[in-house]
């Protein structure tokens, strides 16, 4: 352990890293092509050691960030002494390659000096298209993985600064709006070179036995800060439950099971139990599963430090493959985040027992996404558009407030709307209305917060379709303690003044001219007994349009009392 | 007539005032200031002069009136008007949560409740074009509703305002004629680019702070005026302007961070000066380090900041802040690591050797253990300081460590510098600049004390400290010139029709800026434009700012592509040679100049016998630990003449701040008596 004055150094050392994780971070954001990157903020960046352990990260997506070391680590495995100044790798492989859906590719540059690996930099961003069976690449109904678009198992694009013009052509090939691809690819090359640059100063800077100390008196630092925290919560085996909406292909609800073992400073979840991988979209592989345990531990230990490998260290994840938290290839995995998010939620219930105060309700528990795309032919010639982004939905009321509305879910953290002036500006839609949900939240002596309501008229009469992810339309966010669950998630379409329901799952669904398509996110779990509920907060809800009369008349039997 | 001028800054714990007397020369006036009533220790501080007012010609004033009342939630009840579906974007925001793992976390509360969020049914498309007219009825129905649940302004936020303005300047029409007196501000009334959420909030901003600045710009005139200041009094704006006051109130979060852009310009004009064009500039007080970049002489602007939480879409000098500064605190956390800031001990209790209560150890006193500050001559010996207190704060800290006391004072500055340093690159080499083209001023009441030690660290050309490092917020105002900005968003692909088109605007809204700054005084060669576009390659978001030649004949067509796409290299590591770029929107800035006062103080003056410079007195000073202690001289900043040369180790002392010289380093008294501080290569 590092002391004294090599405190100080670590302490500049570390800072450092984490500053060249941020300045990656605003390059991608001024350079990118894609709204859902520059404006949704739809990727993450991150800086490695040599032996792929991750050393710092910038706020960004949580579930990315907690399989990025996963990619790099399948780099070493790949290639290991064929790693050279100029070299970066991509990858999507969900089940060696450290992936999580195809879309998300990551970009892994490694950092020499003096001749040597020294480390990694490395981004994952959320490609708009990757090829594969529908526009933008994300569908629910995939049989297999090879519908969902281009697996990309690891390969070199640069090799000693050089393109790869093979590869290169084939993704311009493969990928619809290659113009666009380029801009973002381009963007995360500049990250990469922005990254390794910097490392390669700091190495230059310190040598690199010193900042490899640094490294390591970092992570061990964050490793025993996360120990401390675990030593003080009870001991125990605490099981959690939860279920994915009903499998298109069997009909019926699909079971994710988790035993927390936690003991003295170590944690193990086992997801033994959960259901056999899905016919459909609906997997997740092992490292995704790890990702979303890992978000769970951060913000149950300590939310607000710097999250590298040593954060990690104390956790222990067990899935028997072949289930659908750790599928096998060839499953698809396009959805991987709702399952994803249903193992958090599994563990997110058990852990809600354990410590009480350290969790809120039960959230709406998706990303609530809407992928359109298709032709605008209200241009000459008629345009091809995309636009794909998540909403925001309600939070789980907490042990002393309300539930916060219209946040986006557990996963995805630093990620955004797209404003509806951009919306407008680059689509055939035009936005109706986008409000709170009244009525959403879960009722409790704490309500949950509300959902949101987003309405698009579609205003092309070219083919035009939308695929939907909007999860928890069976199974609203649960309440705790007494307190209520919301409302679920729902994805309409009403059409010559019919509504058709159920869409939340569908894929590239056709739209019409005329079409209303409206997304309503969920709202949180209520927390504590309603009947504890303040009158007086009740009454503010229904003044303020939160909650309308008759439901609180129902809810909260307000209004029929003397 | 002669020349007679004040700059005045009020900050967060002085008001500061400096007076430019063409027959006299500088005065400058440090009072504390008075939060609950800033216009008591501005009047206090002018009192102080006790001269006649009469002929003063120009008195700049920058406030920090609109940021308190946000900050302490003391603004006006406002009423917003929202098209028809949006009331809650204000609410529902973005719906990001920065803080990633927190699963507690809340947005900023929105500044207006949805009681007070009312929606009329109208409609503009994208492309501009009008879906739904607004209905004056139903407005004014609306407008009546809030006034009556206690509105005291109003904002208007209409969607795809920023396509086409014409309901809200509708809307405006009505509130004039129907509602005389309410205050009110539109989406597009200033800002006027799209996303609706950060021009929602800008206006409602706007509407909240509108009140409340006008009771205080109207209240300070009038104190001024009887204290017998006849001259019209000026605001300074975040754009780093001044305008006239009644019309800086119209548009109050233009004022939010008028300090910070003051400072800026008052470094970039004083850098001119003395020939250094290039500059990165650090400010440093008691609770901030604000870092900016000036390249060629040209002050740096984004257009969105946040303020508290809130965004606010405006053209605001670029500053980038993090928490580190006198007051910083340092502690170690619960895994051993030794940690500085960002929280501050603030201005009460302040650093423990104040002896106001402090108990946590703070940069401050590190400063003072290592003797970088002489305890008796602390704001020139007005306010005294205790070192044993210091030790006593930083004795658990150093043992904890492992640490002597000199050990753990020295690392915790050590950790400091290195996080303004990360700021630093934030703003040059992380936008393409090389900090080896540049000087690095420092001042602030800290930031002399870290000049040098930042340049050596950034490999910058040389350090600069200038003149009166702690007032030049006050400095900048005073060399301020008059503004005006004007700015169209106009999305077309960067062709032969876009150029004719961009032209027109140029050539309109430069008309309309001679008139405005005619009205102000300001004619023929002391009127300077500059018009740019903003240009982004087709598809992308985020712009590049070209400056382009008013004139803008054919031949600009090729030029200006080519001038974004190398600005687009060197910014970003590549350009898309075949990609088409597009103009976003179009500005134009105009300057009505000031007559300049030349602030460097005379050499001439003062003279220089080529004595070397004679130290006030020796004392014992640690620079890095391993050399521990060691006698340095201690030089009276105000007895160095022109020309002196300084031999570091030393300390270099004035009233409000010291200049720390380590071993290699050397200072000269340069042009316009700043200090140049050279940093020597050969050490690390």
């Amino acid at each position: 352990m590092a002391r004294g004055r090599d405190l100080v150094t670590t302490e500049v050392v570390s800072n450092y890293l984490v500053a060249v994780a941020d300045e990656m971070k605003r390059t991608v954001v001024r350079t990118a092509m894609s709204p859902v990157i520059y404006e949704v903020l739809d990727f993450s960046t991150g800086v490695f050691d040599r032996r792929g352990r991750l050393v710092a990260q910038t706020a960004g997506l949580a579930i990315f960030l907690g399989t990025l070391d996963w990619a790099v680590q399948a780099v070493l495995k790949k290639f290991g002494d064929d790693l050279h100044p100029g070299d970066v790798i991509l990858t999507n492989d969900p089940y060696e390659g450290g992936g999580t859906h195809l879309n998300d590719v990551s970009v892994v540059a490694p950092v020499f000096d003096a001749g040597r690996l020294r480390g990694f930099v490395a981004s994952r961003a959320h490609w708009m298209d990757i090829g594969g069976q529908v526009p933008l690449s994300v569908m629910t109904n995939a049989t297999e993985i090879h519908q969902e678009g281009l697996l990309l198992p690891v390969v070199k694009a640069y090799e000693r600064g050089r393109p790869n013009r093979q590869l290169i052509d084939t993704l311009t090939a493969n990928i619809r709006q290659p113009e666009t691809w380029k801009g973002d690819f381009g963007a995360q090359l500049a990250a990469c070179h922005v990254g390794r640059r910097r490392l390669a100063e700091l190495l230059a800077r310190y040598g690199p036995e010193v900042v490899e100390d640094c490294i390591d008196a970092t992570l061990d630092a964050t490793e025993r800060l996360t120990r401390e925290r675990l030593e003080a919560m009870p001991d125990g085996r605490y099981r959690g439950v939860d279920f994915l909406d009903s499998d298109t292909v069997t009909g019926s609800p699909v079971r994710v099971e988790v035993a927390i073992e936690k003991s003295g400073a170590d944690v193990t979840l086992d997801f033994t139990g959960s259901a056999p991988a899905t016919k459909s979209s609906y997997n997740l592989t092992y490292c995704g599963l790890v990702s979303g345990c890992r978000v769970l531990l951060r913000a149950i230990t300590d939310p607000h430090g710097p999250t590298n490998d040593g954060c990690f260290r104390p956790l222990t994840v067990k899935a028997p493959p072949g289930t659908v938290v750790n599928a096998t290839k060839p499953s698809p995995v396009a959805m991987y985040g709702e399952v994803a998010r249903r193992a958090i939620d599994a563990a997110w219930r058990a852990l809600s027992e354990v410590i009480p105060q350290g969790l809120p309700a039960g959230h709406f528990g998706t990303i609530c996404g809407q992928c359109m795309a298709g032709w605008d032919d209200r241009l000459a010639p008629s345009r091809y558009t995309s636009f794909s982004a998540p909403n925001g939905g309600g939070w789980g009321a907490t042990p002393d407030r309300d539930g916060e509305s219209a946040l986006v879910c557990v996963s995805n953290g630093d990620t955004r709307n797209t404003p509806v002036e951009i919306i407008e500006a680059r689509n055939p839609l035009m936005v109706t209305r986008y409000e709170l949900r009244t009525d959403s939240g879960g009722p409790g002596k704490y309500r949950g917060g509300l959902g949101t309501t987003l309405e698009f008229l579609v205003e092309t009469g070219g083919q035009y379709a939308a695929t939907f992810a909007a999860g928890r339309a069976e199974r609203a966010a649960f309440g705790l303690h007494g307190g209520r669950d919301g409302v679920t998630n729902r994805v309409t379409v009403t059409r010559d003044g019919k509504t058709i329901a159920g869409l939340g799952r569908s894929t590239a669904f056709l739209l019409e001219k005329g079409d209303l398509v409206t997304v309503e996110s969920g709202g949180g779990g209520g927390w504590g007994d309603p009947r504890e509920r303040d009158p007086r907060a009740i009454a503010e809800d229904v003044r303020l349009g939160y909650v309308s009369p008759e439901a609180a008349a129902g809810d909260y039997e307000w209004g029929t009392g003397p | 007539m002669a020349q007679c001028r004040i700059g005045l800054d009020t900050g967060g714990t002085f008001t500061d005032l400096v007076l430019w007397d063409e027959a006299a020369g500088l005065r400058l006036v440090k009072v504390p200031s008075t939060p609950h009533r800033p216009d008591d220790a501005i009047v206090e501080a002018y009192q102080r002069l006790d001269r006649d007012g009469r002929d003063l010609t120009f008195f700049g004033h920058g406030t920090t009136v609109g940021l308190n009342a946000l900050i302490e939630r003391k603004g006006a009840r406002v009423g917003l008007i929202t098209t028809k579906g949006f009331r809650d974007v204000l609410e529902i925001a973005r719906f990001n949560r920065p803080d990633m793992y927190n699963l507690f976390y809340l947005k900023p509360r929105p500044l207006v409740r949805r009681d007070m969020r009312l929606e009329v049914d109208e409609r503009v498309r994208a492309d501009g074009s009008v879906a739904r007219a607004l209905d004056p009825e139903e407005f004014c129905s609306a407008v009546k509703t809030l006034l009556d649940l206690g509105a005291e302004s109003l904002a208007v936020s209409f969607l795809n305002a920023y396509a086409n303005p014409v309901h809200e300047e509708f809307a405006a029409g009505l509130l004039r004629r129907e509602f005389p007196g309410v205050v009110f501000a539109l989406s597009t009334g200033h800002a006027g680019e799209w996303r609706e959420y950060e021009r929602t909030s800008t206006a409602v901003l706007n509407a909240y702070l509108a009140p409340r600045l006008r009771d205080y710009v109207g209240r300070l005139s009038s104190r001024l005026e009887s204290a017998g200041v006849l001259c019209d009094l000026l605001v300074m704006r975040c754009d780093g302007g001044l305008y006239g006051a009644r019309a800086a109130v119209d548009n109050p979060v233009s004022m939010l961070f008028s300090g910070p852009a003051a400072a800026v310009l008052g470094a970039a004009r004083l850098g001119e000066e003395a020939g250094r064009r290039n500059l990165i500039t650090v400010d440093i007080g008691g609770t901030s380090c604000d870092v900016s970049l000036v390249a060629g002489g040209d002050i740096p602007f984004v257009p969105l900041k946040h303020v508290d939480g809130y965004p606010v879409q405006q053209q605001v000098v670029d500053v980038h802040s993090i928490g580190a500064g006198g007051g910083t605190i340092a502690w170690v956390d619960s895994a051993g690591m030794l940690k500085v800031g960002p929280a501050s001990a603030g201005a009460d209790p302040g650093p423990a050797c104040y002896g106001h209560g402090g108990t946590r150890p703070t940069v401050t006193d590190a400063y003072l253990l290592l003797g970088w500050i002489d305890p008796d001559r602390f704001l020139g010996g007005e306010f005294r300081l205790y070192p044993d207190l210091a030790a006593q704060v930083f004795e658990p800290l150093a043992s904890g460590l492992g640490l002597d006391l000199y050990q753990a004072a020295h690392g915790v500055i050590r950790i400091l510098e290195a996080a303004m340093a990360a700021a630093v690159r934030v703003v040059s080499v992380d936008r393409g600049h090389d900090p080896r083209d540049f000087s690095l001023m420092a001042f602030g009441g800290a930031g002399p004390l870290h000049a040098a030690a930042l340049a050596r660290e950034l490999g910058a050309r040389e350090a600069i400290v200038p003149q009166h490092p702690a007032h030049l917020a006050a400095l900048g105002i005073l060399l301020a010139d008059v503004r005006r900005t004007y700015a169209q968003t106009l999305v077309r692909p960067w062709n032969r029709e876009a150029l004719t088109e961009v032209r027109g605007l140029i050539r309109r809204m430069s008309r309309e800026a001679r008139r405005a700054l005619r009205s102000q005084g300001f004619s023929g060669p002391s009127v300077r434009l500059a018009a740019s576009i903003e240009m982004r390659y087709a598809g992308q978001e985020h712009t590049l700012q070209v400056g382009v030649p008013s004139s803008l004949g054919e031949e600009s067509l090729d030029r200006v592509a080519r001038r974004f796409r190398r600005l687009h290299l060197r910014q970003y590591s590549f350009a898309l040679e075949d990609e088409p770029c597009e103009v976003v929107a179009v500005r134009l800035d105009a300057s009505g100049l000031v007559e300049r006062p030349t602030l460097g103080r005379s050499d001439e003056a003062l003279g220089d016998d080529g004595s070397p410079p004679a130290p006030r007195t020796e004392r014992k000073v640690c620079f890095v630990p391993e050399d521990g202690f060691r006698t340095c001289s201690a030089y009276d900043r105000a007895s160095l003449l022109a020309g002196a040369r300084v031999q570091g180790p030393a300390i270099i002392e004035e009233p409000a701040s010291n200049t720390v010289l380590p071993p290699g380093f050397t200072a000269v008294v340069g042009p316009g008596g700043h200090l140049f501080i050279s940093t020597d290569k050969n050490r690390r």
